[in-house]
């Protein structure tokens, strides 16, 4: 019995030199395999540099299988995947990274995306949303709110209205007090149908900064479309380059302006002047929408009531007739918003004037309601 | 106060005994453990020595072929005893030999399996590592002077502690250690190989860390409907199992006929191929557990799948098959996963219900390719399970398990390993072979003489001895080499069809109702009905060597005698029990049998 402890005893110092030499080779393995999984790591890179997708995805898929728990090896790999059109793999990737470490950011932020190319709006909102939600390290705020503000213009996009004016409304609170801040807060508030708060970001940009042409731009577009034309033509021609679409509505507001039979402090002559341009306007794009549903050789349908309803004002419409007549003067000006309304839907073509007479219409409509 | 009674001598020393083999098993849970550990970094440096990160097409060619040059030399000159897996060798040392392996076995296997699976032969490491960790617990056994039958049961120990460690699965590593090597979920040994695989496991993670094998998604089954799609996987699954096993044992044949000089040079044979194949597919090399796991998380698409499956089943064949040191574990693990993942896909792509990723299937088709090639249901199970540690994963998985296993048992009908034994003329015992009816064995009722034909004598020479002697049946060959056996009735044909001058062998049958010494008095009857009153009993060891014949005659002398010895009361094991089974067959030499039985084992 003695000998067999002694030899228990030297089998135990053998496991325990064993154990020793064994953790000294891991080690030295382990180190070997990290080098290795660095340099293919680089050489992913390198290769995703060239453009050479399938090649990066190989040699990272290499460096990810040696190191799978290294972050960095795994986003690597699936920007890779992504570029070589594995989308699917990219997404199994990511997911497994987020699995893991479900409030990174970032991880969430290409998961959102991903999810953004295929089309998937609420799994896309919801890791943008984690991703807003996660934990950011100090210095990374601007990140955050250019992420908010993409998950703003991503919901926009989508025509989730709804839901990007409650973003906007974080960002509104998270964002500097900023010019450039402002305007963009503006435009996205714009965008976003919020005319009112649009305009109050724009004013307060142009009060950081005064001759901000983009704050004047901004302003006017959201004065436009809160029916503010006078003070929309003030903001625009302060603006120094004014897109296509501003000029127009620029043109438009000063059509409006001269052409609103029911504006204040006119007098008879004149409303009844802007009365009977306006009809004539109207009556012209009329005639030009029926011919051109002849042409084709569609029923006119309320095409002809309207025409039916422009003769019997026509006669009556005369200025004199208007000038005394405020009640006539309403007549027609809902005469002429329902013939530009009708023919806005029907035809193509409206010009400016067009345009400007819709919207005095519609201006008086939601009044009156 | 009295002292209290001291216990009996004899249970003193059981006592030590008891408490010297616990001891003894946590050692050798260390010690298979840490070699399991050691073979595995090994394989992995050499790996990373012979190709780098980025080989050359000239390096992928050349350096199988060039290593396999020096495993040739070394598997054929210095270590004959440690080619292919390693462990069927470790079940013919636990059945047949007294679990005594020789300690150049596990040095041997050591340094071949490294080259070899670091020279990029598409094998496994589990077997080597079984064998090494048997062969560490059989030289540990001898050398502390353990009585046999104690070395026998550490066999199975310190296999099932190396397979935790290189699997990192201790509960499937007992499985299968009962379940394959013992054959039978033995409750005495079963605690031993519990401790062991355990303490292997804990000191397998301390070293590398927790890390899982495997990196698995979470498991989901979308739709009941899904089952059917399992089915289909386990119909696959049988169907490749019964490909794959009959092309290895098809090829092993064709090596084998090779004359035994070339021996050194087969496993550069393969070498050659498995280069030219690593220039297409140089995933299929070594183990390819990083390709496991990307299967398992969808990183392959179909075509890849298919063809890596494919691949690594040709290549798995020429590597085995020619003769290289290395087993098929990891690449029946690789197979299962290309091929579930292949059918996951389709699955996805096609049913009309929602179904899981193709992932799961490749996890799944890892259990199934396993229950159908090694034939180890059990171990499947609870192996998937560990991996997963996921319950859900349990249902689809017996059922795709049991369709293949039950596919691959019809038309495979012997287990791989056990086929693979029987090429090299070895026949392990199966459970008909333990009846204890009367607790009697061929053994106790063979006649050890016999007479023989020469197999050149010719067929007039053989008449006239029927004639003259009045036998039925004789043996053909040698008591080292049985032939076969031929009746008169056969002999008397061929004279009056006119081939007196052909040699006696060529009237040999195909194949030859035997027994082995083990095999229960229930089985000996029934085989002597079918085998013309002269029934062979070989050895197990090498099935071509004679060790007795039965007839009635010799049976019924055999009772007779232990009736008499019985009335004497001169029997050694008390009233109703006879003599008892064969003890393990000790070291012969192992050669094939040319004329195998029709019966199963």
């Amino acid at each position: 019995m003695h000998r067999e402890i002694m030899q228990l005893a030297a089998l135990i110092l053998i496991a325990a030199a064993s154990f020793s030499f064994t953790r000294l080779a891991a080690g030295s393995n382990r180190r070997m395999h990290t080098r290795d999984a660095a340099t293919s790591y680089e050489a992913g890179q390198r290769a995703l540099r060239a453009g050479n997708a399938p090649l990066a995805v190989t040699t990272l898929r290499r460096a990810t299988s040696t190191e799978r728990e290294n972050r960095q090896y795994q986003l690597a790999l699936a920007t890779a995947l992504a570029a070589a059109g594995e989308f699917s793999a990219e997404r199994q990737v990511l997911v497994s990274l987020r699995n893991e470490t479900p409030e990174d950011p970032e991880v969430n932020v290409r998961l959102a995306r991903a999810e953004v190319r295929n089309g998937n709006l609420l799994p896309a909102v919801r890791y943008y949303q984690n991703a807003l939600y996660g934990f950011w390290p100090d210095g990374q705020m601007n990140a955050r709110r250019a992420l908010r503000a993409e998950l703003i213009a991503y919901l926009l996009g989508a025509g989730q209205q709804g839901r990007a004016l409650s973003e906007l409304l974080l960002l509104a609170a998270d964002l500097p007090n900023t010019a450039a801040s402002h305007n963009q807060l503006g435009g996205l508030f714009l965008r976003a149908g919020d005319a009112r708060r649009s305009l109050a970001q724009f004013r307060s940009a142009l009060r950081l900064a005064p001759s901000d042409t983009v704050a004047f731009a901004g302003a006017g577009a959201a004065s436009f479309e809160l029916g503010q034309y006078a003070q929309a033509l003030a903001y625009l021609r302060n603006s120094a380059h004014l897109s296509p679409e501003l000029r127009e509505q620029s043109a438009i507001a000063q059509l409006i302006l001269a052409n609103d039979p029911l504006a204040r402090h006119l007098s008879a002559q004149e409303r009844a002047r802007r009365v009977s341009t306006d009809l004539s306007r109207a009556t012209q794009r009329l005639s030009g929408c029926m011919a051109m549903q002849n042409a084709f050789g569609r029923p006119a349908g309320e095409l002809d009531n309207l025409q039916a309803d422009i003769n019997a004002i026509t006669p009556r419409a005369a200025a004199r007739a208007i000038q005394h007549s405020p009640e006539l003067t309403e007549a027609a000006v809902d005469l002429i918003f329902r013939v530009e309304t009708a023919t806005s839907q029907s035809c193509p073509g409206a010009t400016p004037f067009d345009r400007a007479l819709l919207l005095i219409g519609k201006q008086y409509g939601s009044q009156s309601q | 106060m009295s002292a209290p009674p001291k216990l009996p001598v004899a249970q003193q020393i059981r006592l030590r005994e008891e408490q010297l083999f616990l001891a003894l098993t946590i050692v050798i849970g260390v010690l298979a453990g840490l070699s399991a550990v050691v073979f595995s970094l090994s394989i992995d440096r050499m790996t990373h020595v012979f190709f780098g990160l980025a080989p050359s097409h000239l390096r992928l060619f050349l350096v199988p072929v060039i290593i396999s040059l020096v495993t040739g030399i070394l598997l054929a000159k210095v270590f004959p005893n440690v080619r292919g897996s390693g462990i069927p060798q470790t079940e013919t040392a636990y059945h047949l030999q007294g679990g005594r392996i020789p300690w150049q076995v596990p040095i041997g296997k050591f340094l071949t399996g490294v080259l070899c699976i670091g020279s990029g032969h598409s094998l496994g490491r589990e077997g080597p590592s079984v064998q090494i960790g048997a062969g560490l617990a059989s030289v540990i056994g001898r050398w502390l002077h353990l009585p046999p039958a104690r070395v026998k049961e550490l066999v199975p120990v310190g296999a099932a502690a190396a397979l935790s460690a290189a699997f990192n699965t201790p509960i499937a590593a007992v499985l299968f250690a009962l379940e394959e090597i013992i054959g039978d979920l033995n409750a005495t040994l079963l605690g031993s190989t519990v401790i062991a695989s355990v303490t292997s496991v804990i000191v397998a993670r301390s070293i590398l860390g927790n890390e899982p094998l495997f990196h698995v998604p979470a498991y989901h089954l979308e739709h009941p409907a899904e089952l059917v799609a399992y089915v289909l996987l386990g119909l696959a699954g049988g169907i490749i199992s019964v490909v794959f096993c009959k092309g290895l044992l098809g090829v092993r044949v064709l090596f084998k006929r090779m004359p035994q000089s070339t021996l050194w040079f087969q496993p550069a044979i393969g070498g050659v191929a498995i280069g030219a194949l690593l220039l297409t597919a140089p995933q299929v090399m070594g183990v390819g557990y990083e390709y496991v796991n990307q299967a398992l998380n969808g990183g392959l698409v179909f075509n890849t799948l298919l063809f890596l499956c494919l691949f690594k089943i040709a290549a798995t064949i020429i590597s085995y098959s020619s003769g290289n040191a290395g087993g098929i574990f990891a690449p029946t693990l690789f197979i299962g996963a290309m091929a579930g993942g292949a059918l996951g896909t389709l699955v996805h792509r096609y049913a009309p219900f929602p179904t899981g990723d193709p992932a799961a299937y490749a996890l799944v088709g890892m259990g199934t390719l396993f229950a159908g090639i090694i034939r180890a249901p059990m171990t499947s199970v609870f192996m998937i399970f560990e991996i997963t540690q996921d319950y859900q994963i349990l249902v689809p998985l017996m059922v795709a398990n049991m369709l293949s296993f039950a596919i691959s048992k019809r038309y495979q009908p012997l287990p791989v390993y056990h086929a693979l034994l029987q090429q090299d003329g070895v026949h392990l015992p199966a459970a008909i072979s333990h009846g204890v009816s009367s607790g009697w064995t061929a053994n106790d009722v063979m006649n050890t003489e016999a007479i023989f034909l020469p197999a050149d004598a010719s067929i007039a020479s053989a008449w006239e001895s029927a004639q003259r002697e009045g036998w039925t049946a004789r043996l053909v060959g040698t008591r080292d080499r049985i032939d076969g056996l031929v009746t008169a009735s056969a002999v008397r044909a061929a004279i009056e069809s006119g081939t007196t001058d052909e040699p006696i062998e060529s009237l040999v049958g195909e194949e030859t109702v035997h027994v082995h010494p083990d095999h229960s008095t229930d089985v000996v009857l029934q085989r002597l009905a079918e085998s013309n009153g002269l029934l062979p009993v070989v050895s197990r060891n090498a099935a071509t060597r004679l060790e007795g014949v039965i007839t009635m005659d010799s049976v019924i002398a055999a009772f007779g005698s232990r009736r008499r010895a019985g009335r004497a009361g001169l029997l050694e094991h008390g009233a109703g029990i006879g003599p008892g089974a064969v003890e393990g067959a000790g070291d012969k030499p192992t050669v094939a049998f040319r004329a195998g039985s029709r019966r199963p084992r």
